[in-house]
């Protein structure tokens, strides 16, 4: 996804300030989050139900913008757009590409607690 | 998540279905003196605690399971809580999404993922303006209160004035009395055949009770007279009419007033030819000119030590008669339609004092 960061982290760290196990938490408490919203959007695909994917999309946009996921949220804003504009234009590419990043986004978190340890 | 229950007395509430958004609000929410964050992942659980919980603030995600951010505002405002900001989160962008949602009570947006400093900034702004606007409601209230005590205690003043007045007027002459009683039946009567208003009924039904009241000053000798008054005997009789007006000046409470105005002019005509002022047609108060009617009706109908009670035939006769020279003819065809009412008025109010 091009320059767009796996795990921006400040925005966390303003919030949360010196707590980085707090922040460490969060971004768990997100990626289980995300493995449950991961596959409900599998599941609406496989349906090719396009209203159950673009909530499911607009889920996980949400959810990982909120935590600095932006590459992931990059992601779910393609599928999310195109699934409000009734088309399947672009979104399984773009699916391939979320499920990736979301790899990408749990080492980061993974690495992220190991930092602070 | 259950609410966070300790007893910081200001409240953010905050409703979005995700866990770990809420993390997250908590955390900036702490970061606005003296105020917590109270969250719920359920819409419907949040309403109910706003139901019973005061609140400074509310954050709302737009997009939620259960009842949207859009339908979480409409149920807030609908309960009446109109002074709570309330700020909705969204990931959308759409313009008719915010139009929506200023329309059925949003009062700012912020967009995800929320920035902690505009957030807290806009935060502490709306705190501060509810804070202000409830003060200002605060105060209009007791202004309010304040201004309904001081009227009721005036009413109920203005009442008992009135009702002493009409006790001196019995004390003073009864017969007196018993006419100023039925003159205030008649003019009700009259008044409300014609349409006026329940409060304008009602006050010309009280301030008629007194107007009569310049007869308190009337010597002996002619407020007794069991023969016609001649000359100076008649001259000193009017006098009532400016006695009574000097009684009441400088009241200003509505019946009062309506009183001074009534015992000022209920012996002007409606030609002009009348007494003291010569005032003609709607110069004359409304409530004289109805008065007029009501006590020449009367005092013809009832019995003088020099004549014989006119019938009610004859009375309205000459009532008739005085249509549009004496009296306004609209209030003589009320009066004429009211006939049947004022008879049992008469009946009910009889002149019962024995005629010396």
């Amino acid at each position: 996804m091009g320059d767009t960061p796996v795990l921006e982290i400040s925005r966390l760290e303003e919030i949360f300030e010196d707590d980085t196990a707090g922040i460490a938490d969060l971004l768990e408490a997100a990626m289980g989050t995300g493995a449950a919203n991961q596959a409900t959007l599998r599941d609406a695909l496989g349906r090719r139900a396009l209203d159950e994917v673009m909530r499911a999309a607009h889920a996980i946009k949400g959810s990982t913008a909120n935590i600095g996921g932006n590459e992931v949220a990059a992601a779910a804003a393609i599928i999310e757009n195109a699934a409000r504009a009734q088309t399947w234009d672009g979104i399984e590419p773009a699916a391939i590409e979320l499920d990736e990043a979301y790899e990408r986004l749990r080492a980061a978190v993974r690495a992220y607690r190991a930092g602070i340890t | 998540m259950n609410p966070n229950t300790t007893t910081t007395p200001n409240k953010v509430l905050v409703v979005d279905d995700v866990q770990t958004n809420l993390t997250v609000f908590a955390k900036v929410v702490a970061q606005i003196p003296e105020t917590e964050a109270v969250c719920f992942t359920s819409a419907a659980e949040a309403l109910q605690w706003a139901g019973q919980n005061e609140c400074v603030l509310i954050i709302v995600d737009q997009s939620m399971p259960e009842i949207s951010g859009i339908e979480f505002i409409t149920q807030v405002r609908g309960r009446g809580n109109s002074y709570t900001p309330i700020v909705m989160i969204t990931g959308h962008s759409e313009k008719e999404l915010q139009r929506e949602a200023l329309k059925r009570g949003a009062s700012a947006f912020l967009g995800k993922p929320v920035d902690p400093v505009a957030f807290v900034s806009l935060a502490r702004n709306l705190i501060q303006l509810r804070g202000a606007r409830l003060e200002t409601m605060a105060k209009a209230g007791a202004a309010h209160a304040d201004q309904q005590t001081a009227t009721g205690a005036l009413f109920a003043q203005e009442r008992s004035t009135l009702e002493t007045l009409v006790k001196i007027i019995d004390l003073r002459d009864p017969r007196t009395g018993d006419h100023c009683r039925r003159v205030a039946l008649f003019a009700e009567a009259i008044a409300s055949k014609m349409g006026l208003s329940m409060i304008e009924v009602t006050q010309l039904a009280q301030a008629a009770r007194i107007h009569d009241i310049g007869k308190l000053s009337m010597p002996d000798r002619i407020l007794n007279k069991t023969s016609r008054l001649l000359g100076d005997e008649r001259d000193a009789a009017k006098k009532h009419v400016a006695d009574g007006t000097a009684m009441l000046a400088g009241l200003t409470t509505p019946i009062l007033h309506a009183a001074g105005e009534i015992v000022h002019s209920h012996h002007e005509r409606f030609d002009g030819s009348g007494y003291p002022a010569k005032l003609a047609g709607p110069a004359i108060p409304l409530f004289a000119r109805i008065v007029a009617v009501a006590d020449t009706f009367s005092a013809l109908t009832s019995r003088r030590p020099w004549r014989e009670a006119a019938s009610v035939s004859i009375a309205v006769e000459q009532i008739e008669k005085e249509s549009g020279f004496g009296f306004e003819p609209r209030i003589v065809g009320a009066f004429r339609d009211v006939m049947p009412e004022l008879l049992d008025i008469r009946a009910e109010v009889p002149d019962i004092v024995q005629i010396k």
